[in-house]
């Protein structure tokens, strides 16, 4: 290891530890700061602002400022120098590339919140009556943990095409040649590129859905399952009529967290085809529509309409979030 | 027509534990059984596989004649009040009632008209569009048996409905369930561990201990003429006082001699009973409402006259408990009119009436 590895590591350790203690050290000094300053009564007042402030403070530098400088941006021209009004929007809203993008996103959308979300539920109840559950629990938990880049490296090797005479590296290309078909283009193919993408986010959230979905499967108290067996529901009706309906809460949640993931999703696109062959989603676009051809005001306003495109999911899982702590 | 019959019922659990061993019931149309005994005997268990809940390790089940140890909850015709109530949290009361006859396909219609009508007779016609959660205790117990009674089904079960509830709600709700099984017509299966509720409310009591019947029969007939000691010390409360004791022939007479030197007289009408036993170890039962202080004797008991010191005197309103004393320092318990005063430490010739005692051998614990 040489001596620039060690200081890198060096630096890291200096990093995290200022970090985590010096947020307990701001915390604690401002805490003093407010029982010497202020008289007891102001002090309740005052506190709670003395904790949320630097949050406060950094969501307005890091988030608040950036958008509003992004919807900015997106009334501007390439280099951000001349004012275009909502030109750049038009543009994006009308040219088949970026309709292509949307239709791309809607797909992802319906297919992997749809998929995962079912999957995830199928095998939460399904789960339950596994002898091994934890463990199988883990396996399907298990690429939760993979980067997002990490999951299309993987998968670049199962996609992974060669000419027909040609040794298959690619698993399924090794499979659909070893039964003796063609070997298939995966990711060039434009007729079925968009779905191989979109299985591998489904395989990354099947697990999450599931782990979240089977918690909220087994809250549902046996007598209350027993009681709808005896009151003569079938196995489907009590899964229809009973586990559905009482865990509707988390399967909203965890739907909206997916649909947000999904809106967001660029590493797959990116890694595996760069946006090509008709798989471009909008938030790879965006990236491309920045750094690649270099035009801001589009990428800003393609960005503008993904914030858009996210606020009511947003708004609907705040709503519901709020309903529940009212219940409670 | 709804007759129950457990056939030599057993059940062991997965990981080996005998609940319920060998359990012969016969419950007739109407009969209001209740299930009784101590935590852990077996009641639960019992109910749960005539519900179809749990398998029937061996033995068989029939309801109304048809063998039912393969037929699913829902094919039982009979519905199930738990003791959690166990309502659909996501459902109004109104559907909660109407769920079993909606999955049956009757109509909307139908559902509601049946459903109010097991409303009004509950009294829980004003709750009909509210969740379980916006009702108190008395209020779900309520609706978990609107939901068995709409569906009118062969047979209740009802495990502990009202150990949930405080004690007056207990006492009315026992009133109306007696109230509601006249009306209804059923055969209803109740599980407790209240023996109160099992004296009051069953047409019959099956008392159970370590998964084993004790004994079947009246409320009445199980009070006053129990099987064994179990059953003895089991109902009544406070419960029945228990003597060791040697049967012997003593001066030309068969007599009860108590290992505290007590000697008490076997009455006439018994001796033909007892005198097969003559020499055996037993144990005599006698329950507190046998005793009476010397003051206060009714007429038609046959007295016997047994002097012991009263140590603990605990006043009750409408009787005294008084625990006492025997010389030997045997301990036991009397339950004495209110109206006579006993203070702590007197000593009384207290007289045991020897109409209503019992004898038990000694080993077996079974009456004699
Ligand atoms: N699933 C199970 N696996 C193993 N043993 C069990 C199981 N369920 C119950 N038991 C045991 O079987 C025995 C009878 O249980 P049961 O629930 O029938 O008792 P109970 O008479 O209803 O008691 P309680 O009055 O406390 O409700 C208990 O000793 C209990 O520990
Ligand atoms: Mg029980």
């Amino acid at each position: 290891m040489d001596s620039n590895n060690v200081s890198l590591i060096f630096k890291a350790l200096l990093a995290i530890f200022l970090g985590s203690f010096g947020v307990i050290g701001v915390f604690y000094a401002l805490n003093i700061l407010v029982e010497k300053a202020f008289p007891e009564r102001a002090r309740i007042k005052v506190l709670p602002w003395i904790y949320v402030g630097p949050a406060l403070l950094l969501l307005t530098v890091y988030l608040i400022i950036p958008t509003l400088r992004t919807v900015y941006l997106s009334l501007f021209g390439p280099s951000s120098n001349e004012f275009v009004g909502l030109k750049n929007y038009i543009f994006v809203l009308t040219a088949p590339d970026t309709l292509t993008t949307f239709r791309n996103n809607l797909l992802w959308l319906v297919l992997v919140t749809g998929i995962s979300v079912f999957l995830g539920l199928i095998i939460a109840v399904l789960i339950d009556r596994v002898k091994y559950e934890q463990v199988a629990k883990s396996l399907i938990f298990l690429p939760m943990a993979i980067s997002f880049v990490g999951a299309s490296v993987i998968w670049r090797f199962i996609y992974a095409y060669r000419p027909a005479d040609a040794e298959q590296i690619g698993v399924l290309n090794a499979i659909a040649t070893g039964l003796g078909f063609e070997p298939i283009g995966w990711l060039v193919n434009p007729a079925i590129n968009n779905f191989a993408l979109i299985a591998i986010m489904i395989w990354l959230q099947t697990g999450f859905c599931m782990v979240l979905l089977s918690s909220a499967v087994k809250g549902v108290p046996a007598d209350v399952l027993e009681a709808a067996r005896v009151d003569g529901a079938s196995e489907v009706q009590i899964f229809w009529r009973i586990i559905i309906p009482m865990i509707m809460p988390t399967i909203l949640v965890v739907s909206t967290t997916v649909i947000v993931l999904v809106l967001k999703v660029f590493d797959i696109v990116f890694v595996m085809t760069g946006g090509n062959l008709g798989t471009d989603v909008i938030a790879s676009r965006m990236i491309r529509e920045m750094f690649n051809f270099r035009n801001y005001g589009r990428g800003s306003a393609i960005a503008v309409i993904l914030l858009i495109a996210v606020i009511p999911v947003m708004v609907a899982n705040i709503r519901r979030f709020r309903q529940q702590e009212l219940n409670r | 027509m709804s007759s129950v019959v457990f056939e030599k019922v057993s059940k062991q659990y997965e990981n080996g534990y005998v609940a319920v061993k060998d359990l012969n019931i016969e419950l007739e149309d109407k009969e209001f059984l209740v299930l009784v005994g101590p935590s852990g005997c077996g009641k639960t268990t019992s109910l749960r596989m005539l519900a179809g809940l749990e398998d029937i390790s061996s033995g068989s089940i029939y309801i109304d004649g048809q063998r039912v140890n393969n037929v699913t909850p829902k094919d039982r015709d009979i519905a199930m009040v738990f003791q959690s109530y166990a309502l659909y949290p996501h459902m109004t009361v109104a559907d909660n009632m109407g769920f079993s006859l909606d999955l049956k396909g009757v109509g909307k219609q139908e559902i509601r008209q049946r459903v109010e009508a097991a409303a009004k007779q509950l009294g829980i016609e004003q709750l009909l569009e509210r969740k379980p959660k916006q009702l108190s205790g008395g209020q779900r117990q309520r609706v978990a048996l609107g939901r068995a009674i709409v569906r009118s089904p062969a047979v209740f079960l009802m495990d502990e409905p009202l150990s949930n509830l405080d004690a007056k709600l207990r006492v009315q709700a026992r009133a109306e369930l007696s109230e509601l099984h006249k009306k209804v017509g059923t055969t209803f299966v109740y599980v407790t561990h209240d023996q109160a509720e099992a004296m009051t409310m069953g047409t019959r009591i099956a008392v159970m201990n370590g998964g084993i019947l004790q004994q079947i029969d009246t409320p009445q007939t199980v009070y006053e003429q129990p099987n064994n000691m179990f059953v003895a010390g089991f109902l009544g409360s406070p419960s029945m006082n228990f003597f060791s004791a040697q049967l012997i022939q003593s001066e030309g007479a068969l007599v009860i001699q108590t290992d505290g030197g007590i000697t008490v007289p076997i009455p006439a009408e018994r001796l033909n009973r007892y005198s097969e036993f003559s020499g055996r170890s037993v144990v005599l039962g006698i329950r507190p409402e046998g005793i009476y202080h010397p003051q206060c004797v009714p007429p038609g008991i046959q007295p016997a006259s047994i002097p012991a010191t009263a140590k603990v005197v605990e006043l009750m309103g409408h009787e005294v408990i008084v625990h006492f004393e025997l010389a030997d320092g045997t301990k036991f318990i009397g339950r004495l009119d209110p109206r006579v005063k006993v203070t702590p430490n007197e000593q009384i010739n207290l007289q045991f009436d020897l109409t209503r005692f019992h004898l038990f051998d000694q080993e077996s614990e079974q009456v004699i």
